[in-house]
């Protein structure tokens, strides 16, 4: 036999390997495919979507459950895994017992995409991470892999304007929270001077820009800004250079250890403003509640999505007294949002993504978290819950909730805040 | 210009603050050539021993903290038995790595025992409105840091120059087999190291704890420009450490009231390369001679 028709059978011999070898590739993948868990329509036995069985569902989070934004942020995923508990102890949602997982990314949003590509395969949903970097840095992905992401504590815009399928928010943006933290300080103490103060929780420079904005459409006007890392160690030249401003108002997007660290270093360099200082939600937390400079009590404002104190006869201030999360107003958070989560998957029926999110975007004045939230409202083209901002105002160790002002881009203009006893 | 002069003021009272810091990374390298990556979970870990003393027992502050530099004493000995001494002829890089998994390990157990409701408010060691000095108000605390580095820096300088005990161990750190053949004991002299280190971070941690507040987390953000300044000032120099610190901490302050905060880690961070390309043992340190 040549050389030749050697080689051309070896060929033929090793093509019919190939071949038969694809074959048997193709029907494993086929039978994999076969037996994989099927989405939707309510088949094998009780398994509606991804994460969701005859008797469990699985929600994820990814949390900042170490480093600088831990203390005020662990809070929130502690009370929500109190309220799913308390949940399943009453016999679930649909009949399916609440699996919660909760990861750690250590504020760090390369670690949260890790996160997300644990869970995008095995959670229903992905539920309330604290941190605008991280939920910034995941809402895409999830977005685009169809898995809802409800109720992050987010302050980046982008997030939820425009909306984006599956993601929902309850609490306002820092940006907004700005806008209206000084309009009514202005109508309350004067219109003035403004001087505004930033950790970066997310895309910061709408917070400076919506400041100057808001400040000189009231009539008043805008001094200086000043960015500081969340941890920063020692806030002295930032607050030498409001000494130096000597502004009417100071306006912060800080969280909340650093809120305390800065009072505390307005307070001894003697830097505090003329009128208020004013800051967003970011700074209603334990950790600035349990810290804070007294002496600068009656000069701070704050926004807050939550009525302050809470009820200690409502169902998440029964369910927190008694623990550490009871005045920790990022538990409260926490545990109106799962509430919220469990309200919407109790209406949903067949339990799938895309009817959770249907069911959210169907809320009109939605009481979905009794005496925690104000009712909330979404629409296909709004994901953002609430139209209401609370003015805090910390009393020792507690908070006050002293008036209750429209938010939102209309609103906020035309209508005035009023007064909460 | 009055606004950058009271920052540079600020800078250094926060330079003095590293620098306490760094003495006791200093103390640790000179002594065993290693380069401390705990000192910080050490020292923090010393601050919320004083912390529950207070809190849980009632203690009064002085003996709380009294208390607590003696149980850190006892962290520090530990440590060196525990994780420093077995395997020592391992090197000083594999040593140096120990620090650093013995910080995670500190840094997660206190995150597990006080986490959940940190920060927490310290009490203030000394009370009182402060001086102001160019529009800067230094207060009791940034005072009460700026005596305590002097002491210590003196301290420290007499130890290593004039004890027996310091003298051993700087022979123990540049020639550790000729210093054990001559009869220094290198395991008594190393827990007294670690010891003393301990007991130098417990002192800072308690210093710093009412300004930054207690959290486990607490020092990460001093050490960084901490090792910075040490580098800078050099690593073998008390002098060089505190001189090293204040430059970082003027720097810093300046840089932010100038531009902002990120400027001001690039411009630290490029000084300290270039004061590393320049001479690398540092402003005062002294570089490392062999004899052939």
């Amino acid at each position: 036999m040549s050389w030749t028709t050697q080689m051309s059978g070896a060929r033929a011999r090793r093509t019919w390997r190939v071949a038969a070898v694809a074959a048997v590739a193709a029907a494993a993948l086929a039978l994999a495919a076969c037996s994989a868990p099927t989405t939707g329509g309510g088949e094998d036995g009780g398994a509606t979507d991804v994460g969701v069985t005859a008797d469990t569902i699985q929600l994820g989070a990814t949390q900042s459950l170490s480093g600088p934004g831990a203390a005020s942020c662990a809070p929130s995923t502690d009370a929500a895994a109190l309220w799913f508990n308390k949940v399943n102890q009453a016999g679930g949602v649909q009949d399916r017992q609440i699996k919660f997982q909760v990861l750690d990314d250590g504020y760090d949003p390369a670690r949260a995409i890790a996160n997300v590509r644990t869970f995008q395969n095995s959670a229903f949903a992905l539920v309330g991470a604290c941190g605008s970097a991280t939920a910034a840095a995941i809402y895409k992905p999830l977005s685009e892999a169809g898995v809802p992401f409800l109720f992050p504590t987010n302050g980046v815009a982008e997030v939820v304007k425009p909306a984006s399928p599956g993601i929902f928010q309850i609490l306002p943006l820092y940006e907004d929270q700005a806008s209206t933290l000084l309009r009514y300080a202005f109508e309350d103490q004067g219109k003035g001077s403004v001087f505004t103060v930033v950790n970066p929780l997310g895309a910061y420079q709408s917070v400076i820009d919506n400041s100057k904005a808001t400040a000189e459409e009231g009539g008043g006007t805008f001094i200086n800004s000043a960015v500081a890392q969340l941890g920063t160690p020692d806030y002295t030249p930032i607050a030498l250079q409001i000494k130096e401003a000597n502004p009417d108002y100071v306006v912060m997007s800080l969280g909340g250890s650093d809120t305390g660290k800065f009072i505390a270093t307005l307070v001894a360099q003697d830097a505090l403003p003329k009128k208020l200082i004013l800051g967003t939600s970011a700074s209603v937390a334990g950790s600035f509640i349990n810290s804070y400079d007294t002496a600068a009590a009656d000069k701070i404002r704050l926004g807050s999505a939550v009525l302050l104190p809470l009820d200690p006869n409502n169902e998440c201030g029964q369910l927190l007294s008694g623990s550490t999360l009871a005045n920790d107003p990022i538990a409260i958070i926490g545990c109106g949002e799962a509430q919220a989560i469990t309200h919407a998957m109790s209406q949903t029926t067949p339990l799938t993504r895309e009817g959770i999110s249907a069911t959210i975007e169907s809320w009109t004045e939605e009481d979905a978290a009794p005496g925690v939230f104000a009712p909330l409202t979404f629409s296909a083209t709004d994901h953002l819950g609430l139209a209401s901002l609370y003015i805090v105002q910390p009393k020792e160790r507690a908070f006050t909730t002293i008036a209750q002002c429209p938010y939102g881009d209309e609103k906020a203009i035309d209508e005035p805040c009023t007064a909460v006893k | 210009m009055s606004l950058f002069l009271s920052a540079a003021i600020s800078g250094v009272a926060l330079g003095l603050l590293y620098g306490l810091i760094g003495f006791a990374i200093v103390m640790l390298y000179k002594s065993t050539g290693v380069a401390n990556f705990a000192q910080g979970s050490l020292a923090t870990l010393g601050a919320f021993v004083a912390f529950t003393f207070v809190r849980d027992l009632g203690l009064p502050l002085p003996v709380a903290i009294l208390l607590a530099l003696v149980i850190s004493a006892g962290i520090g000995i530990v440590t060196f038995f525990v994780v420093m001494r077995p395997r020592a002829e391992a090197g000083n890089l594999n040593v140096t790595v120990r620090t650093l998994g013995l910080s995670l390990l500190l840094l997660a157990l206190m995150e597990w025992q006080w986490g959940p409701q940190a920060p927490y408010r310290f009490p203030s060691i000394v009370e009182g409105s402060g001086i102001t000095v160019a529009n800067v108000v230094l207060t009791p605390q940034n005072l009460l840091v700026a005596g305590v580095s002097a002491a210590i820096a003196a301290l420290l300088w007499a130890f290593f120059r004039y004890t027996k005990a310091g003298l051993s161990l700087r022979a123990l750190a540049e020639q550790p087999e000729t210093a054990r053949l001559l009869g220094l004991r290198s395991s008594r002299l190393g827990a007294m190291t670690w010891a003393i280190s301990c007991i130098l971070g417990t002192i800072v941690a308690v210093l710093l704890a009412p300004s930054a507040f207690l959290l486990p987390t607490m020092m990460d953000s001093y050490i960084m420009f901490t090792f910075t300044g040490i580098v800078l000032g050099g690593l073998t120099s008390f002098p060089g450490a505190m001189l090293g610190c204040v430059i970082v901490g003027i720097i810093s302050n300046v840089t932010i009231v100038a531009f902002n905060f990120e400027m001001s880690v690039v411009v630290i961070f490029v000084l300290m390369l270039i004061g590393m390309l320049l001479k690398p043992q540092g402003i005062l340190g002294k570089p490392d001679a062999v004899r052939l």
